[in-house]
């Protein structure tokens, strides 16, 4: 974009030319400021912590599946992109293991994990996965990993004000919004081949995003579920793959 | 040291008069788009085989041409019209639906119910095929929805309201029951320059169905009428087999944890006139 306007004012003719060096020269440092804005962003704070109980590991055959809390009548639920993004950032990068998909493995094993009859807590599962056309259904997938996440992101806290104002000879606004979000998740891993809970890795991460306008708003945007989802993928991918303790 | 300042001026005017143009269009379209309804259909996609162990029956299912073509259509003052066709799915759901949970299942239209069905061959095409158990005859009596608008939250949901009825060959009732299922989805999962409206209700519909799906597996046995018409194919069967108890006891015991102890006692809420979907009742 400033080439093309740079080209453009070198064909005009010399007297017009500083002008529009000039106007060149301010694209540039707009641009660097509106790119450096939003290259800082807002401050995110995230804590990642993990419980082992077992060891683990994975083989070449090997997948996992990441499913979120279901979210039954009037309940809460995991967020699906959440959920998502913790799977494809297992499944990619360094180390990455094989995941199978949420919907997957809900059509493999339907109708155990639909919303409304998906345990809700790991602890329900031995009995569920121990029946024989589960057994072979798990087989088949090759899932050796159940990685159950719940939780949410909540925004907490938001205070300031802003005005805009059109008029037919432009507009602007003039005020300062900052409002902050909270996100809490604990990933529960189950062992599905030996039948017991391996550990426990929890993700909290808070941030203030705030956006000052004079004439044009300029969001500083923390991104807490996506550094949240992060954090948590990272420790999930080391913790399935890294052989711990035994209990 | 002007210049530049008049030329971030001009950048910041051009940049408003771009995004003022954009948010009219915006508005036009969130304005159109808000009043237009949905018009959705759930095809046949994902509505999979349950697994469960299948039961020693054999069934035709009746597939009414009432079931094949069902929709809803509502208006939904200052939100428009909202149509909703779920008949195209009803043949592949209750087909996986069987397969999983019958040992042997036919679906049988209008013509040939009327035509009359030889009790003493599930497939009349097949020489060796399996005599008829029993005949099941599924119905959509009611359907009611709810957007984000009506209820003040984040979701599109869905209600039905299954009619069953269970006969022997000879057209006899063993049983007849009601079932509810329920669907939602969640707008926040459909971005900005996604049609929400349609994608939402689209997938609320089709969770409803997975939902009617799944408690039809494990409740059709419990039915009264047919548990005690069941015990002459699984009665020695059923003491022998506790992967079949095991699979009932696991239900009971998740529905209990969600708070859900009756699945069938979803209610629709009053401000979309759903209070009649819950006042029918349950069969238990």
């Amino acid at each position: 974009m400033i080439f093309s306007i740079s080209r453009q004012f070198s064909q005009s003719a010399p007297g017009s030319q500083a002008k529009s060096q000039n106007r060149a020269r301010a694209t540039a440092q707009l641009g660097l400021i509106v790119g450096l804005l939003l290259g800082l962003g807002g401050c995110v704070t995230a804590t990642v912590q993990e419980v082992r109980e077992a060891a683990t590991g994975m083989s070449t055959n090997d997948s996992v599946v990441v499913m979120g809390r279901a979210g039954t009548v009037r309940g809460a639920e995991t967020e699906e992109d959440f959920v998502s993004c913790i799977g494809r950032n297992m499944g990619g990068g360094g180390n990455a293991v094989a995941v199978v998909s949420q919907k997957e493995f809900q059509d493999a094993m339907f109708p155990w994990f639909e919303p409304r009859i998906a345990p809700l807590a790991t602890t329900d599962l031995p009995e569920l996965l121990s029946q024989p056309e589960m057994a072979s259904r798990l087989e088949e997938i090759g899932l050796r990993y159940l990685i159950w996440v719940d939780g949410s992101t909540q925004r907490t806290d938001e205070s300031g004000s802003m005005s805009c104002t059109i008029t037919p000879g432009g507009a602007g606004c003039f005020g300062f919004l900052s409002w902050e979000h909270d996100s809490s998740y604990e990933a529960s891993i189950w062992d599905v081949r030996n039948g017991r809970p391996v550990g426990k890795v929890s993700s909290d991460a808070n941030g203030t995003s705030f956006m000052p306008a004079v004439v044009v708003p300029v969001p500083f945007i923390a991104r807490v579920r996506a550094q949240a989802c992060n954090s948590m993928a990272n420790q999930l991918k080391s913790f399935v793959i890294d052989e711990g303790p035994t209990s | 040291m002007t210049a530049p300042l008049w030329g971030y001026l001009a950048i910041v005017k051009q940049s408003f008069k771009t995004l003022f143009s954009a948010s009219a269009y915006l508005a036009i379209w969130a304005t159109l788009a808000g009043c237009a309804g949905a018009n959705v259909a759930v095809q046949s996609t994902r509505l999979p085989v349950p697994v469960v162990k299948p039961l020693p029956i054999s069934v035709a299912i009746h597939m009414s041409d009432e079931l094949r073509t069902f929709k809803h259509e509502e208006a939904v003052r200052d939100y428009g019209t909202f149509r909703i066709s779920l008949g195209a799915a009803q043949e592949l759901m209750f087909n996986n639906l069987a397969q999983g949970m019958f040992t042997n299942h036919r679906l049988v239209s209008s013509a040939e119910i009327s035509s009359g069905l030889n009790p003493n061959s599930l497939n009349p095409a097949d020489a060796n095929s399996s005599k008829i158990d029993a005949i099941l005859v599924p119905n959509i009596s009611e359907l009611q929805f709810s957007i984000p608008a009506q209820t003040k939250s984040d979701f599109y949901e869905v209600w039905l309201n299954y009619n069953f009825r269970l006969l022997t060959p000879d057209g006899s009732a063993i049983a007849e029951w009601p079932m509810k299922a329920y669907g939602r989805a969640n707008k926040r999962n459909y971005g900005i320059l996604e049609n929400t409206e349609h994608g939402a209700l689209q997938e609320a519909s089709r969770v409803a169905l997975r939902d009617a799906m799944a408690v039809f597996t494990f409740k059709f046995k419990r039915v009264p009428g047919v548990q005690q018409w069941l015990q002459q194919y699984t009665g020695t069967e059923e003491q022998s087999a506790p992967a079949t108890n095991s699979q009932d006891s696991t239900f009971n015991q998740t529905l209990k944890q969600s708070g859900e102890s009756n699945v069938d006692s979803l209610t629709a809420p009053a401000s979309t006139g759903g209070a009649e979907l819950g006042q029918s009742g349950g069969y238990e």
